[in-house]
């Protein structure tokens, strides 16, 4: 091999070297749309009388809290349900009355100020249109009174709100 | 700058416990079946209080479709994702529009008020 090949040799590993060093290591990444719902806080009945149970902190109770991060917005809708029966509870003779609300309890960005007066709401169901991106969170009030001036029977009570994320 | 040291606090500070179920506008190919097709589904338990999904497919207005899985209700333990197989009639293509999956919770796992959670993705 003459020199002036070997020079071009050296020359072209020099060169590829040099790129080798100087190569940049991409990341990439995408952002899916979805949905994820998170269970903050269970909550708890207060027994505020006799006749009543109630997750509100005026009752003594502890309001069930559900957070909902959307990745991408307006491509999905909360509906967010009171419970309208126990899933366990002593045996009970005489009807139940129960009664809710859902409310926006806190937000991650300005432009969800109008989730509340949007909401729709009908029987034990709420809807929120998830039209920005970000974290929302609700608070689910519950109530349930029993029979006529009648007292609960003791025992355990549990009833569950439901929580769901729909795609538009 | 304050809002969003808040937003963050809230995020990390809160011990909170997750349901994911992905994608948003899944898609139905041919299966190794004549006139059945699949789609895959990804749910991701993030939440310690549940151990139990319940997967359902219904039509426009809400009424349940018949679908096949391995398993209708299945066992994913806590930060556990799992990639599922969901097949349905070819004859169905048209009427599917909901692939759901629920929470299950155990009666002795809920203290007073449990949450049940729903995320219902859309055929289109």
């Amino acid at each position: 091999m003459t020199k002036l090949k070997l020079y071009g040799v050296a020359a072209s590993l020099l060169a590829l070297t040099t790129y080798a060093n100087a190569a940049e290591v991409p990341i990439t990444g995408n952002v899916a749309s979805k949905c994820t719902i998170f269970t903050d806080t269970e909550g708890v009945y207060g027994n505020p009388s006799p006749d009543k149970l109630s997750t509100a902190p005026a009752d003594g109770g502890v309001l069930p809290v559900v957070r909902y991060d959307v990745a991408i917005a307006d491509y999905y809708k909360a509906k967010i349900s009171w419970p309208n029966n126990f899933s366990t509870s002593p045996n009970l003779t005489d009807a139940l009355a129960w009664d809710g609300t859902v409310e926006v309890s806190s937000t991650s960005d300005v432009g969800m100020a109008g989730y509340e007066a949007a909401k729709v709401e009908y029987d034990n169901h709420t809807e929120y249109d998830l039209t920005v991106a970000g974290s929302t969170w609700f608070k689910v009030t519950s109530t349930v009174l029993y029979g006529q001036g009648k007292s609960l029977p003791g025992g355990t009570y549990t009833a569950t709100v439901t929580a769901e994320c729909i795609a538009k | 700058m304050k809002k969003i040291i808040t937003a963050a606090l809230f995020l990390f500070a809160s011990n909170a416990a997750a349901h994911e179920f992905t994608p948003t506008y899944p898609e139905f190919s041919n299966s190794f079946v004549d006139g059945v097709l699949v789609t895959y589904m990804e749910l991701f338990n993030r939440r310690t209080d549940v151990e139990y999904y319940e997967l359902s497919v219904f039509d426009e207005e809400w009424n349940p479709l018949p679908f096949a899985t391995p398993d209708k209700l299945l066992k994913i333990n806590y930060l556990e994702r799992r990639r599922i197989e969901l097949f349905i009639r070819e004859t169905d293509k048209d009427k599917v529009t909901y692939i759901c999956s629920m929470s299950k919770l155990l009666s002795e796992d809920v203290i007073s008020s449990g949450i049940n959670s729903r995320i219902c993705s859309k055929v289109k």
